[in-house]
């Protein structure tokens, strides 16, 4: 297990790199100069020229690069162009905020997701199965944006039950938690629907493997048989699905985060994108990198807990 | 499993315990809650690139000089007690109010913390973006003694108290908060120190700022004890919050939603216009085709402006006829003192013959790529279409559109500019003087008034200035350069409990932007 993580951790600087460096010479191709953008109507030719030496684009491409990776690996990612303030701090200042409506997203997304897919499952082709199959195909197809509008319509106007913007809520706990019950409903509704799916499909496989059979003849209670036996072989692709839309819930929750005004790491990149601020821009997508990296690495074990017939070390 | 299933577990509980972190105590006395469109990035004053930023530091600072609530642009004096300017218009003496305390147990101002602003603007080390402001016109400045402050200019700015009031870069900092705290100033709540009537005690990056009342104050005490401000990016999310009573006040620039709050029995809507040149549009008058007058004439002959500005403009527009919004500039010419250029395609059509392209020809035109900005590109089209000349639209992003501003990369560009009004001489210096190109603001390459504006920088006559930048102005229009339309009208909601005092009359804000409001005025019934 300690060969397997010393062997996936050495990657991670690789793919950081990689990753460092496409983002870069995007940044560079893309239209778009980010002093116009961030001097605006007071682009003097003075301000300009003072704004390209302060934010370092007077250097030659592999001076800037080669100052991207020394500030990458001494911990330095510079300064946001537009704040002054360094991109550690401004990425900080956003996460808690996606993470707790991520989490909230992913929970409700995984438990509801995984229980209507069995349900489907137990149920296959008759009309539980087809108006949970439904359920989650218009889970699917629902823009976010749009629900989230409805949410808010319909919980926090009409029937005062929420705040209709989560910035306004109370500073405190119970506020915030109330604040995110709608956008993390709104979210998790889309991918409850995929993961609902995944669950359907593979325990529907699995149902009808010999063991489960043979299981039942020993006198195993059934719920016994769908939760220990059934769903723990049904897991993989589900788990893979979970950490897929882990990633997916950091990095895409732009439109839940406008609609509900949060703040987030997917709305931050949008707007860092819009300014062309360099330093902010490579930073996020180096963070949502690591999350991916991560959210792989865990699957991989998990793989390895659910099914030991896989061996992800030697 | 179940160890795995329990850290998942303890993680999700523990995330939202961040939110514990500014559990400010509950609001005591009046509070004005209001929304923004965009974040407020920092507090530094000289660092500011935003209007929307000018709201919060008026509020954090004070200027030696002020515009006086209702009587945009007239000036009333704020920490100078008076100030005097020397026949030769080159040395400007402000005479302090003794005993203006600092927020945050900073002491009093002096003269020194006056003097320290001002250069540290000057100063290339602060990045400050409006530096060669005062750096081109400042030749020294003295503090004879703790409550004086002497300027001593170059030469003649007509815009020199303007650069010292709101919504430039006057707002006078604390010396000894800048200089303790360094590059970190203006950072945080704690690291931010002004003398105005709010201090800031809370800042959440992208989320809310709250000031709160300064009680050491030396002014007038502001009509409410608190103001929150709210970053909401959407326009429906701000009116479902502010008809819920969520929030008392936002702007609006959505001009779909205008009659749903007008309907609103509960809601106030007051206008602002602007002097942001939302509805204008640029030639490149070096461009092969566009640097004869004429066909520049024929393609402003070529526009119905006026049911242009009814169609697209509409509530968010306010006719232009000049360059300079006549309520928001000094000097600034009416319709009628301008040239006029009439809808007429015939004569579209004649002078497009007269400059040898009877047949028309094809031209490129650059948009933003924004909903409120790219509505004007295809009725510009169409119009131009009638008379031959067929426009080949380019929707850019905001960032490359700023390139093809300072650039003058396209031959007919939007020109859409927030300036700062109130005295005209920076906006018409740094838009149509030679020296303002590539880079720069003088998107036309113009180069046909750069006598006259110079004569009215150096004049010390205020009668003269005002008749050359009569001159100045109408001769833009002459030579059509730029194809003013509309002007953006602001529009501000608010609950009915909300009374914005002095600035309003009619529904009409006084104030060129609701963003250079005077908040202490806004009182919660």
């Amino acid at each position: 297990m300690f060969k397997f993580l010393l062997s996936r951790l050495v990657q991670v600087p690789i793919t950081l790199l990689g990753l460092v460096t496409i983002i870069f010479i995007i940044l560079r191709i893309m239209p778009g100069d980010p002093v116009n953008a961030y001097l605006r109507d007071m682009a003097t030719p003075e301000a300009v020229a003072e704004m390209r030496v302060h934010f370092g684009l007077d250097k030659p491409l592999y001076a800037q690069f080669a100052q991207t990776l020394v500030g990458l690996f001494s911990g330095d990612l510079g300064r946001s162009f537009v704040s002054g303030r360094p991109v550690t701090e401004e990425l900080l200042a956003v996460l808690p905020h996606t993470l707790a409506l991520a989490a909230a997203a992913l929970l409700m997304s995984s438990v509801l997701g995984i229980i209507a897919g069995i349900v489907a499952a137990l149920r296959i082709n008759r009309l539980t199965d087809y108006l949970v199959m439904t359920f989650s195909t218009l889970g699917v197809s629902i823009p976010v944006f749009w629900l989230g509008l409805i949410l808010i319509l319909g919980f926090a106007y009409k029937l005062d039950l929420f705040p209709v913007a989560g910035v306004t809520a109370q500073p405190s706990l119970i506020g915030q938690l109330h604040a995110l019950v709608l956008p993390a409903t709104s979210l998790g509704l889309l991918f409850m629907a995929v993961v609902a799916r995944m669950t359907r499909a593979s325990m529907a496989e699995v149902l009808e493997l010999d063991f489960i059979r043979a299981v039942r003849a020993k006198g195993a209670s059934e719920g016994l048989i769908i939760i220990k036996h059934a769903l723990r072989n049904a897991m993989i692709p589900i788990v893979t699905v979970i950490a897929i839309n882990s990633g997916l819930l950091i990095a895409g929750a732009v439109l839940t985060e406008t609609v509900f005004a949060r703040p987030g790491v997917g709305k931050l990149l949008v707007e860092a994108v819009m300014s062309a601020d360099f330093p902010l821009v490579q930073s996020i997508v180096l963070f949502i990198g690591l999350v991916y990296i991560l959210a792989n690495l865990i699957v991989d074990i998990l793989y390895a807990y659910l099914d030991p017939r896989i061996k992800i070390w030697r | 499993m179940k160890k795995i299933f329990t850290a998942m577990i303890a993680f999700l509980i523990g995330c939202p315990i961040v939110f514990c972190f500014n559990g400010m105590a509950g609001a005591q006395g009046k509070t004005l809650r209001l929304a923004l469109d965009q974040p407020i990035m920092q507090f530094d004053p000289a660092l500011s690139t935003r209007h929307l930023a000018t709201l919060v530091y008026r509020m954090i600072y004070d200027h030696l000089i002020d515009y006086k609530p209702g009587a945009w642009p007239e000036f009333e004096n704020k920490l100078a007690e008076k100030y005097e300017i020397s026949s030769d218009s080159l040395t400007y003496t402000f005479y302090l109010k003794k005993g203006v305390k600092w927020q945050k147990d900073y002491g009093e101002l002096t003269s020194e913390d006056v003097k320290f602003s001002v250069e540290r603007i000057m100063d290339p080390k602060t990045k400050a973006p409006l530096s060669s402001s005062f750096a081109s016109v400042i030749d020294k400045i003295e503090t004879p003694d703790m409550y004086t402050v002497k300027f001593y200019l170059t030469k003649p700015d007509p815009a020199f108290l303007a650069k010292l009031a709101p919504w430039r870069i006057g707002p006078i900092v604390c010396k000894k908060a800048v200089e303790k705290f360094g590059k970190d100033y203006g950072q945080r709540p704690e690291h931010t120190v002004g003398c105005g009537p709010f201090e800031l005690v809370s800042y959440l990056p992208k989320q809310k700022i709250i000031l709160e009342r300064f009680k050491g104050y030396y002014g007038t005490r502001p009509k409410t004890d608190r103001i929150e401000m709210f970053v909401i990016g959407e326009p429906d999310i701000a009116i479902l919050s502010l008809q819920k009573g969520e929030l008392d006040m936002f702007s609006l620039q959505v001009p779909e939603s205008i009659p749903i709050v007008r309907k609103d029995p509960n809601l106030r809507v007051y206008s602002a216009p602007t002097a942001t040149t939302k509805g204008f549009v640029v030639f490149n008058t070096e461009h092969p085709i566009l640097k004869d007058v004429r066909v520049r004439q024929a393609m402003v002959h070529a526009l119905d402006r006026d049911l242009i500005v009814k169609e697209v403009g509409g509530e968010l527009g306010e006719k232009a006829c000049g360059i300079l919004a006549p309520y928001a500039y000094w000097g600034a010419l009416e319709c009628d003192q301008l040239p006029k250029y009439p809808y007429d395609p015939k004569k579209a059509r004649e002078l497009l013959a007269e400059a040898g392209y009877p047949k028309g020809f094809k031209i490129q035109y650059v948009e933003v790529n924004l909903k409120k900005h790219k509505e004007l590109a295809p009725v510009l089209q169409a119009y131009w279409r009638e008379v031959g000349i067929e426009t080949e639209i380019t929707l850019v992003p905001m960032s490359e559109w700023f390139t093809y501003l300072t650039q003058a990369k396209a031959p007919i560009l939007k020109y859409s500019l927030g300036t700062r009004p109130s005295e005209p001489s920076i906006f018409l210096y740094s838009c149509f003087h030679s020296s303002s190109s590539k880079p720069g603001l003088n998107t036309s390459l113009y180069k046909g008034a750069d006598g006259l504006l110079d004569r009215a920088l150096a004049t010390t006559s205020d009668d003269e200035r005002k008749a050359l930048y009569a001159q100045i102005q109408r001769k833009i229009i002459q030579d059509c350069v730029i194809i003013p339309i509309f002007f953006e009208t602001q529009i501000l909601v608010t609950n009915k409990n909300v009374d914005l005092g002095r600035g309003v009359k009619d529904n009409i804000m006084n104030s060129p932007y609701w963003s250079f409001y005077w908040l202490e005025e806004v009182d919660i019934r």
